[in-house]
C-alpha cells in the first residue's frame, strides 16, 4: 500500500497540522486569514515569523521514505522580497518568535541555524535541490528533518496578499 | 494516491510474493530471488520491467515521488535494478508514469547523476 505524505506545519510547543498552504506572517500560526499580516518597512527589510514545515506519513509505507529533498521553481512572484530557508540539517524544533512588525532572523535565534539562503535558488535536478535530511520506517510520523522558512520584505514590496507560490518535494519511498 | 505500477518478486524454488497480496519490499527474501517483476497495476500479465540480480548485487526498486507541498503528486518515477556488492556499479531502468512508458536505461559506475542518485540501505 502506498504512504500517504503531507506537509505538516509546526507551531506552538511543537503542535503540527497538516497543511495545503504555508502562510507568512507575523504571529507563530499558519492561519490563512489577514491578521498578523507583515508589514513593509520604510527603510530596511523586515521579516516574517519563520515557520516550520517537515514531511509527514499520515499511511506508513510498505518498507520506508528516504532521501529527501524540497525545491521552487526559481522565481518568486512578489516583489522585493526574499523567501529564505536554513542552511543546518538535522534542527530541532524551535518555536517562532518576533515583534508586530518584524520577526526575528531565524539566523541567530532559532537553535542550530548558522545560516539561511535564499530558497528559490534551489530548484528541480541533481545537485540543484535543498537535500533535507530524515528518514522513516514502515511507520507514521515525522519524516524530514524540520525546516525552517523566513520571508524578507523590502521597502518596494507590492502591498496586499501575495499570488501563491508552489514548493515541491522529491523522496523515494519502497 | 495510488501506484501506477506493482511488483511481484519470484523465487527460485517457484514461489513467490506480491505487493499487491500485501507484502512490502523489505519482506522480500534476496537470498532466494530469482526475478523482480514490475507490472502495471491493471495489467499483471505483461511485465514492464524485470530485473535478476546475482547473490552479490543489491536489488533496488524505488518509487521516486513528486509531491508540491499543497499536497498534488505531481508524478512517480519507478525505479528497477540493481547494485553491485561493493555499491559502485548500478543497472537500472526506470519506469515514469508521467510518460506512461519506460524512459530510460542505464549504467554507470557513478551515482552522482540526475534521477539516479538514492540511498543504499
Amino acid at each position: 500500500m502506498a504512504a500517504t505524505v503531507e506537509t505538516y506545519s509546526y507551531h506552538g510547543a511543537e503542535s503540527g497540522a497538516q497543511i495545503s498552504n504555508i502562510r507568512y506572517n507575523l504571529a507563530d500560526d499558519n492561519d490563512q486569514d489577514e491578521t498578523n499580516k507583515c508589514v513593509r518597512p520604510a527603510v530596511g527589510t523586515n521579516l516574517s515569523w519563520w515557520t516550520v514545515i517537515a514531511l509527514y506519513a499520515t499511511v506508513a509505507p510498505g518498507t520506508g521514505i528516504n532521501n529527501i529533498y524540497l525545491y521552487t521553481d526559481g522565481a518568486l512572484a512578489w516583489a522585493d522580497c526574499t523567501v529564505y530557508i536554513a542552511n543546518d540539517a538535522g534542527l530541532s524544533y524551535d518555536q517562532a518568535t518576533g515583534s508586530t512588525t518584524s520577526g526575528d532572523d531565524m539566523n541567530g535565534n532559532y537553535s542550530g541555524v548558522t545560516g539561511k539562503t535564499d530558497f528559490y535558488t534551489y530548484v528541480t535536478g541533481e545537485g540543484n535541490m535543498k537535500s533535507i535530511g530524515g528518514s522513516i520506517g514502515a511507520a507514521t510520523g515525522k519524516i524530514s528533518d524540520y525546516v525552517p522558512l523566513q520571508l524578507a520584505i523590502g521597502t518596494s514590496a507590492v502591498l496586499g496578499q501575495q499570488a501563491s507560490e508552489t514548493y515541491t518535494w522529491q523522496y523515494d519511498e519502497t | 494516491m495510488n501506484d501506477t505500477y506493482t511488483w511481484e518478486a519470484k523465487y527460485k524454488d517457484g514461489s513467490l510474493i506480491q505487493e499487491w497480496a500485501g507484502n512490502a519490499y523489505k519482506d522480500i527474501d534476496r537470498s532466494k530471488l530469482d526475478e523482480f517483476v514490475v507490472y502495471h497495476v491493471d495489467d499483471k500479465t505483461k511485465p514492464v520491467m524485470t530485473v535478476s540480480p546475482t547473490l552479490d548485487q543489491q536489488l533496488i526498486w524505488r518509487k521516486r515521488r513528486v509531491d508540491t507541498t499543497d499536497g498534488v503528486r505531481l508524478f512517480t518515477t519507478y525505479i528497477a535494478g540493481w547494485v553491485n556488492g561493493e555499491g559502485k556499479h548500478a543497472t537500472f531502468i526506470a519506469h515514469s508514469e508521467l510518460f506512461n512508458m519506460e524512459i530510460a536505461k542505464y549504467e554507470s559506475n557513478d551515482f552522482d547523476v540526475e534521477l539516479w542518485d538514492f540511498e543504499i540501505e
